[in-house]
């Protein structure tokens, strides 16, 4: 039984041949995917811990586009490593068809960190990118699951490197090839195979960027997001419909709630606009790696709260009026709060916010992730 | 003697490999790969719930089974298809046309998702353009570009072919006549 299976394995391997693939183009192709890797990692963890700060009190709040040009970088990068995986996984594929499967113990561990690796980082890519679609044809929730399998991720990636660091550090180097290497008719050669997988990620960059960069936009094919468009010239995540505010939004009775130690203030729309205003262009910025410039005018969130008695440093609760959502509830750290940029805007591009952009009221921040940036304000509290 | 067999059979299954000093680095940087990989198998729980756990293992079961099992076989066969669609091609032409058929794989890859994901947008700011229209022009100016450069391609390789054998027509016509 264990012959035949042999047998037929070998068998498939030899039809499967290809001169192109070789340890060379694996470390080649390896030495690309692990920094992209490692760059998705990290600005993956900046987000994460902006959103989630946990103990950490150190924020960023300049440059004010920190957050655009990190989760820019950690899309992209994200996208064009999808071909350089495709790449690394063919050009290792061989390796499955090897005969027993497993040999030892130790090449068994192996085997399994291995399969780890990869079906994390198949998944890992395709959730990514089908979040940026917003779409959520998965069973779990999906800011969560990307976190803990992008540190499966990153620990296979050192497990493997440190398993196969001899092998690496063999090819690191180019060779030189042995003379008289013929290429089969119609096949091509290792840096053809190369260039066309760096063609790919470029294609694929230039024709998705647009979305993040706006010197991209014309080749702008296949990213789910436009630049200018939507509502005020800036697109919108979630509508005021979507939100279920449209009722409690345009009620005239609005007022903002500020509260600290018992005191306690509530300002209409109209009082709001009679403080003294200010106006910056600042970015909005989604984990989904879209972002936009916008020009913003309100009330410095500081000058506010200064009106019932708080310091400028003072840590925020602020909740929206929505009903439910994971984001209705926002924490804003002392960092965004004494920053003169982060305001209650009212007006944008010019023109009293559109309802799909927060209107009466909305949050806008330096630095900080969309989905921070509440919208429909209902009430700020100074927790201290 | 089966059982001496399975013994050592049993031994060498089980032999772990060793290390010396020099690979403490190697060493370390597998324990610290460890590490990561048990802060994520061990962070999971904390936040998915027991059939979000049994969801994911069902979709990093798939993508090895789907990978690996259907895209690369997938692959493969496209590749024989090729090498017999592109036999005659000079190396470069057949390098064009599988360079253009990964980008245009890959970019359908990707963009695939997008018309899905497009029946259930909530929203017009997002995914609102034609994908479906982009994919076919993106197609369209890959084998146009494609056509063109292997047309090129092919053209310069025949003239060159030609001049080659003019000139050793002339080569042989000079050595004609200085050796009658």
């Amino acid at each position: 039984m264990t012959r035949f299976l042999q047998a037929r394995m070998e068998g498939v391997a030899t039809r499967l041949h290809s001169p192109v693939r070789s340890t060379r183009l694996t470390v080649v192709l390896g030495r690309l995917l692990g920094p992209a890797f490692l760059i998705c990692f990290g600005t993956g963890l900046f987000s994460h811990y902006l959103q989630d700060p946990g103990d950490i009190t150190f924020f960023l709040t300049r440059p004010v586009w920190i957050y655009q040009v990190t989760q820019g970088i950690h899309i992209t990068v994200g996208i064009a490593s999808i071909p350089l995986l495709f790449a690394k996984l063919w050009s290792v594929f061989p390796e499955l068809l090897k005969w027993p499967p497993i040999k030892n113990v130790w090449h068994g561990l192996e085997r399994a960190s291995i399969a780890l690796f990869v079906s994390a980082s198949l998944v890992e890519l395709t959730i990514g990118l089908i979040n940026t679609y917003k779409w959520y044809p998965w069973p779990f929730p999906f800011r969560q699951t990307h976190y803990w399998l992008a540190w499966v991720i990153v620990g296979s990636l050192a497990l493997h490197i440190a398993v196969k660091l001899p092998i690496i550090a063999e090819h690191w180097r180019k060779r030189r090839e042995p003379d008289g290497a013929s290429r089969p008719a119609g096949r091509w050669p290792r840096r053809g195979f190369l260039a066309a997988v760096g063609l790919s990620s470029f294609t694929l960059v230039l024709t998705t960027a647009g979305q993040s960069f706006g010197w991209l936009a014309p080749f702008n094919l296949f990213a789910p997001r436009r630049m200018g468009t939507g509502p005020q010239a800036v697109p919108v995540n979630r509508t005021a419909a979507e939100a279920k505010v449209l009722a409690l939004a345009n009620d005239p009775g609005w007022a903002l709630q500020v509260t600290f130690r018992g005191r306690s203030a509530a300002y209409s729309l109209a009082e709001l606009g009679a403080m003294p205003l200010s106006e910056h262009q600042l970015p909005i910025a989604c984990v989904e790696g879209w972002s936009q410039y916008a020009n913003w005018r309100g009330v410095p969130i500081r000058d506010l709260i200064a009106t019932v008695g708080a310091p400028a440093d003072s840590l925020l609760r602020i909740t929206s009026l929505e009903p439910n959502g994971g984001y209705r509830i926002m924490t804003m750290p002392a960092a965004y709060t004494q920053d003169a940029q982060t305001m209650v805007a009212l007006q944008l591009n010019g023109e009293v916010l559109d309802l799909d952009h927060g209107y009466p009221a909305r949050i806008i921040a330096p630095g900080r992730p969309g989905v921070l940036q509440t919208k429909w304000l209902k009430s700020v509290e100074v927790l201290g | 003697m089966r059982r001496a067999t399975l013994r050592s059979g049993l031994r060498e299954f089980f032999r772990l490999p060793r290390f010396s000093r020099k690979q403490l680095p190697r060493l370390a940087l597998g324990a610290l790969g460890l590490f990561g990989i048990g802060v994520g198998i061990f962070g999971l729980p904390t936040q998915l719930e027991v059939s979000q756990l049994i969801g994911l293992a069902g979709w990093l079961a798939a993508s090895l089974v789907l990978h690996d099992g259907i895209l690369v076989p997938l692959s493969h066969l496209f590749g024989f298809g090729l090498r017999r669609l592109s036999y005659g091609l000079q190396p470069e032409s057949a390098a064009v046309v599988r360079t253009a058929l990964l980008i245009g794989a890959v970019l359908t890859l990707v963009g695939l998702p997008l018309l899905k994901a497009q029946q259930v947008a909530k929203n017009v700011s997002v995914l609102q353009d034609d994908y479906l229209l982009s994919l076919v022009l993106f197609w369209a100016g890959l084998v146009l570009a494609a056509a063109v450069t292997v047309l090129l391609l092919e053209r310069r390789s025949r003239r060159a072919r030609r001049d080659r054998a003019i000139q050793s027509e002339m080569g042989q016509s000079a050595t004609d006549s200085g050796n009658p």
